[in-house]
């Protein structure tokens, strides 16, 4: 779980985020229990109700589910799910940044596609 | 729990508040901020009962503060310099506070102590400045009471104290849900712990909102002035400086998409502002920026 949460967006969605960073990295898995209002409220020194209302926009995505006087758990399918979105949001959240600094420092497209190739290669 | 209608106070010709108006329904964790000689801490020791409305309505849990001692016991008011006797020490402290509020959660207060390394056998009057405001910490939270106000609440604390401060304000909310009403300057660090904040200017509340949203006020945009006079010209402007070519304004505008994608059209830079930097710049009457 990220330490620290910044300035970038707001704080609901952080934990939003960091929630399924965590699902997404297999580190909290399929059926298993997401941490309480109170625990990333103490963790992360946030409102509860801040927390609160992240962990509810992830029940709201069906992403968890809530399991009365329980907790909440990561609902069946949910990686799978989370991977898709992740995938569909790939070009603008980083294909399309890369292009435009490629094109700001006269990188054409063979240029980019030849750099990415010999990164992986190297890998 | 606190209703505040048409409130004035201060002297006839210069009222301190004016017409001032506030309600807030449901336990809370509250921010409180304004400019020195705003009126943050009269309207803090009006709600604690320690002076009397000069005109309008002032209830909290339904009971007028002023000389009454049944509503004090619920309302605790813990002030920047709180007064201690000359003589008291720790223990005095919690005497105090169990003779005053009937909520008063000993074990906490031991239990805070220990966590703030306070001496017993000191005088508080021969406390340093970050063991006074401990003190001050320890009273207030553990006082339990339905309202507790703290007038900066950090001072002189060093960093971790603060973050302890921070974990025990969680941790007794967490226990005992109630009103928390938080005055700080120092905005950037309370901030993710409030769920709303209020700020007062001249007397009169200018925000009272939820915090999520008072965190996406102020816009910065820098670039081309020609290109940020365009799109800008319906925009209130609360700073603008330039370096070279460059033209930078900080807009009292949400950081929305809209603004995300009028700055990429335009080739402009957009940065969010911190809401330190937009809350002082929003306060400051002597702007009359041109772009």
């Amino acid at each position: 779980m990220k330490p620290t949460l910044d300035e970038s967006q707001p704080i609901f969605q952080q934990i939003a985020v960091l929630i399924m960073d965590e699902i997404i990295d297999g580190r909290i898995k399929e059926e298993e229990q997401v941490p309480s209002t109170n625990e990333l409220s103490r963790f992360y020194n946030i409102n509860p109700a801040t927390a609160r209302k992240g962990l509810q926009a992830l029940v709201d995505k069906e992403i968890i589910y809530k399991q009365r006087g329980v907790g909440m758990f990561v609902s069946k399918g949910a990686k799978e799910k989370l991977i898709i979105e992740r995938k569909e949001q790939f070009y603008e959240e980083y294909v399309a940044p890369l292009l435009k600094e490629a094109n700001r420092i006269h990188l054409d497209e063979q240029m980019v596609i030849e750099l990415i190739k010999t990164k992986m290669d190297s890998k | 729990m606190i209703q505040i209608k048409n409130l004035t106070y201060g002297y006839q010709q210069t009222p301190v508040l004016s017409n001032f108006n506030l309600t807030e329904t449901e336990p809370n964790i509250i921010g409180l901020w304004g400019r020195n000689g705003s009126g943050k801490t009269t309207l803090m020791s009006l709600l604690a009962g320690h002076n009397k409305p000069l005109e309008g309505k002032l209830n909290v849990l339904g009971q007028e503060p002023y000389n009454n001692l049944t509503a004090l016991e619920n309302i605790c008011y813990i002030q920047e310099n709180h007064p201690f006797g000359q003589n008291w020490k720790i223990e005095d402290v919690c005497k105090f506070g169990r003779y005053f509020h009937p909520n008063w959660n000993q074990e906490f207060a031991e239990k805070l102590i220990d966590v703030f390394e306070l001496p017993f056998k000191k005088k508080i009057s021969k406390f340093s400045k970050g063991m006074k405001t401990a003190t001050q910490i320890i009273l207030g939270l553990s006082s339990n009471a339905q309202i507790t106000i703290l007038d900066e609440p950090t001072n002189g604390l060093d960093a971790v104290k603060r973050k302890q401060f921070y974990d025990a304000l969680l941790e007794s909310y967490e226990e005992n849900p109630r009103l928390f009403l938080i005055s700080t300057h120092h905005i950037e660090e309370i901030q993710p712990l409030c769920e709303s904040l209020i700020v007062i200017q001249d007397g009169k509340v200018l925000f009272h909102e939820q915090m999520e949203d008072m965190r996406e006020k102020g816009v910065i945009l820098s670039g081309n002035s020609e290109m940020i006079e365009k799109v800008t010209s319906s925009s209130r402007i609360i700073e603008s400086s330039s370096i070279s070519s460059t033209h930078k304004v900080m807009l009292d505008e949400s950081f929305s998409n809209k603004w995300k994608s009028i700055a990429s059209e335009h080739d402009l830079t957009i940065e969010k502002a911190s809401l330190q930097d937009y809350l002082i710049n929003v306060t400051d009457r002597k702007i009359e920026v041109k772009s």
